[in-house]
Parts: C-alpha cells; structure tokens; sequence
C-alpha cells in the first residue's frame, strides 16, 4: 500500500501516527478536519509529490522512489524539511531528554557526572553532523539546482559524515540494564521511551536522506540526465 | 546481616535528628554518631563508620577538599554524603559520593544510601558477565587505549583483542567507548580517575 493525494490527512496518519511530526517541519497547520492530502498541502504551498514521497519513505520500508519521484523533487522544499527536522532533534527532542538524564545524573553520584558527559559529547556530536550538511551538503544541492558551479563534491561530504545512533542505543542500555536499580525507576523509565521515540525517527531521518537526498543530489551532479 | 553504621556531622539539630530519625526507619542502618561541630585538632573518629553525611556549608569550599582527602585516609572505605538545603557548585558536589537534599522523600534519601553501600561493596560486579580476560580489555577501553596497545599490554594477539571487544559488545550491547567507560565505572573495574 502506498499513501495517495486523494486520501484524508486523518487516515494517513492513522496508518502512521510518526507522520504527525511531518507537519511541523512544513509549516503545515493542526485543524485540518477533513481535508484531503492535496488540499492540506495547497494550503500551506507544500509541494504534493514530495509530501507523499517522504510519507511513504517514512512509512514502507521496501518502498523504493522511482527516477520521476527523484527527478521531480523540489530541493528547496526538501532542505528547509531536513533542517527544520535537525532543529527538532537538536534544540528540542535532544534537550528535553537532557533534562531528564541531568535528573537521573544527579542521583546518581560519580557515575553521573560521567553519564552526563557522556550525553553532552553526544549532543556536540549530533550537532556537528546536522552543521556538515547544513554548511556543505544543502548548498551544494541548493546550488547545482540554480544551475550554478558548486565547490563541493557529494562523495567528499559523506566521508565527513558519521554515526549517530550508536550511542543513542548504548544510553538506552546503560539507562535500563546497568545503572543501579533504585535511582529514579520512573524518571528512567520516561526518559527510555522519549530515547527510544527520537531514535526511530533519527533512523528514518537517515532513511530520507540515503533514498530521497543523497539520489537526487547525484542526479543534480549527473547534469539532470 | 550487619548493619550500615552512619555518622552525621551537622550543626543542625532538626537536620541532624531528622536525618537520624529518616535513616534509622530502615533496619539495615544504623546512626552511630552524630557531631554537631568539628574541630580541626582533634577530627573525628570514623574507623567504625561506612557512611559520613556531612554539611558542606560548615566548611570554606577549600577546607571541604582537604577534609574529605583527610577522611578518606584515615578510613579509605568510607562513603561521604553531603547534604545540602540549596545549590551546591558542581565543583563541590563532585567530591562527595552522593549528595542529599533536604526537600527529598525519606524513601529517596534511604534509596541513595542503600545504592551506594551495595556499590561500595562490590556486589555489582557479580551481575558483570564477562570473563576475567574481558573485563581486563574493557578497563583498558575504557582508558582510552587502542587495540595494539591493548594487544601489547595482555600480551596477546591484535586479532584477540579485537575479538574480545566484540564479545564485550555483543553481551552488553553497548558500543561506543564513552557507553563501555561508564558500564566499566557501574560495574567497579575503573575509578573516574582514571579515564584518560
């Protein structure tokens, strides 16, 4: 199955609930009642092909975009999705779980102040792989899309890019399986979840990244042939 | 099983018999002393002690460092709590192994202590399921060590190093060095001092 133009918005989340988190990221508004994918994007100037294109990325995972659906992305509207994505995960997603680990930390007593360095590396390097993409990546895409020369190369931009959800999966561990069972059961318990939720999404980020972004930049690379 | 002997050094009376009172709800503690001032010549006698809770505020921040190092040589076992009605500096707090504040729940306070007298006696490093081997490549991991010095140092092959690290990963499922630094610290085979 596959997500269509002609379908309520309320069914396509119904099907995935994660896709709520598209909205924000395209400036698209709550209260849309009983409107229909195309109409909700029309309304607030998304482009409906990518709309759908990122639903169904995000969503089936054997879901492979055809040539037409990387030919026709629109690459402005796509950098400002990612960016504001890296926006969510960064100064919002990531700083509410340091609120609840730094709560965790401190109960914690040596060990914490390790934990909480720990997370803060994490942070620094979240950030430092969201700032190569957006420094590099986006204005080369964003370039080559103008029809102007671009200064970097796609395969350069990957060798700087790495990892990022390695040590989201070793804080979970370390948060459930090793700390000492008495300090903060439900602070731990809350904040698993929350990780758990934000490192879902950061694989599909990547998913979007590796089936829509890096094809198209490639195509862009080619001469649009 | 024996109990946890606790002494308390705090100028406070409503602190000091509330503390008192808190922890001794708890059979498996016990208040041996409590000391409402310090003095400087004499110190105080904690060979008997596992747990000190000590008000930070009755000392300058300088003073606090060097009669922590003082009574941690006299008794290297011992678990020295601070416990706090405000804000305490990061750079203080680090000093103590727990810190106690005074608008928490009894059955918080009493969860701290219980954790880290079961910390203290090493009884986590039971439930660590890896080999000795294991555990002796994970501390040097942890130190910040590459595969060939780590290799060098046990006096095994690269290869072997290498796949010791990846049965350590594979059990604990943690595989960045900062995650195995931190199972390395929970489960007592390296001290924060020595991360590098």
């Amino acid at each position: 199955m596959r997500f269509t133009e002609k379908q309520k918005l309320e069914e396509v989340l119904a099907i995935n609930p994660q896709l709520i988190l598209m909205l924000p990221r395209f400036d698209m508004k709550l209260g849309f009642g009983e409107k229909r994918v195309d109409e909700v994007c029309r309304v607030s100037n998304v482009p409906i092909s990518l709309f759908l294109l990122l639903c169904n990325v995000y969503t089936y995972d054997d879901f492979e975009p055809s040539e037409e659906d990387i030919r026709s992305i629109n690459g402005k509207c796509l950098v400002k999705y990612l960016i504001a994505s890296h926006d969510f995960y960064l100064n919002h997603r990531l700083k509410h779980i340091e609120k609840h680990v730094e709560k965790i930390a401190n109960s914690a007593g040596k060990v914490g102040n390790v934990l909480m360095s720990f997370f803060k590396k994490y942070e620094d390097e979240v950030a430092k792989h969201f700032m190569v993409e957006e420094s590099s990546l986006f204005p080369h895409l964003l370039k080559l899309e103008e029809g102007e020369s671009s200064k970097y190369k796609l395969k350069d931009i990957l060798e700087m890019h790495d990892n990022i959800e390695d040590q989201l999966s070793d804080l979970t561990n370390i948060i459930i399986k090793y700390l000492p069972a008495d300090i903060m059961p439900n602070e731990r318990i809350g904040v698993w979840f929350d990780i758990i939720q934000l490192s879902k999404d950061l694989i599909k980020h990547a998913v979007v990244e590796e089936k829509i972004l890096i094809p198209y930049v490639n195509w862009l690379e080619g001469g649009k042939k | 099983m024996s109990k946890t002997n606790i002494a308390i050094l705090e100028s406070s009376s409503i602190i000091a018999e509330g503390l008192q009172k808190i922890i001794e709800s708890s059979p498996e503690f016990k208040v041996t002393k409590v000391f409402r001032s310090y003095s400087f010549t004499h110190g105080i006698a904690l060979s008997s002690v596992q747990i000190l809770i000590v008000n930070p505020r009755l000392f300058g921040e300088f003073n606090i460092a060097k009669l922590l190092q003082e009574w941690k040589n006299e008794n290297d076992s011992i678990l020295i709590f601070a416990v706090v009605s405000s804000y305490l500096s990061a750079k203080t707090s680090v000093l103590f192994d727990g810190v106690i504040e005074l608008d928490e729940e009894p059955s918080y306070i009493l969860s701290k202590l219980r954790n880290y007298s079961v910390m203290k006696e090493g009884k986590s490093t039971e439930s660590c399921d890896l080999s000795q081997r294991e555990k002796e490549v994970l501390v040097l991991v942890a130190k910040g060590f590459t595969n060939k010095e780590i290799a060098d140092q046990l006096n095994i092959s690269i290869h072997t190093a290498i796949a010791h690290r990846k049965n350590i990963t594979s059990k604990t499922n943690i595989k960045s060095i900062s995650g195995l630094t931190i199972y390395a610290m929970l489960n007592n085979l390296i001290s924060q001092d020595e991360i590098r």
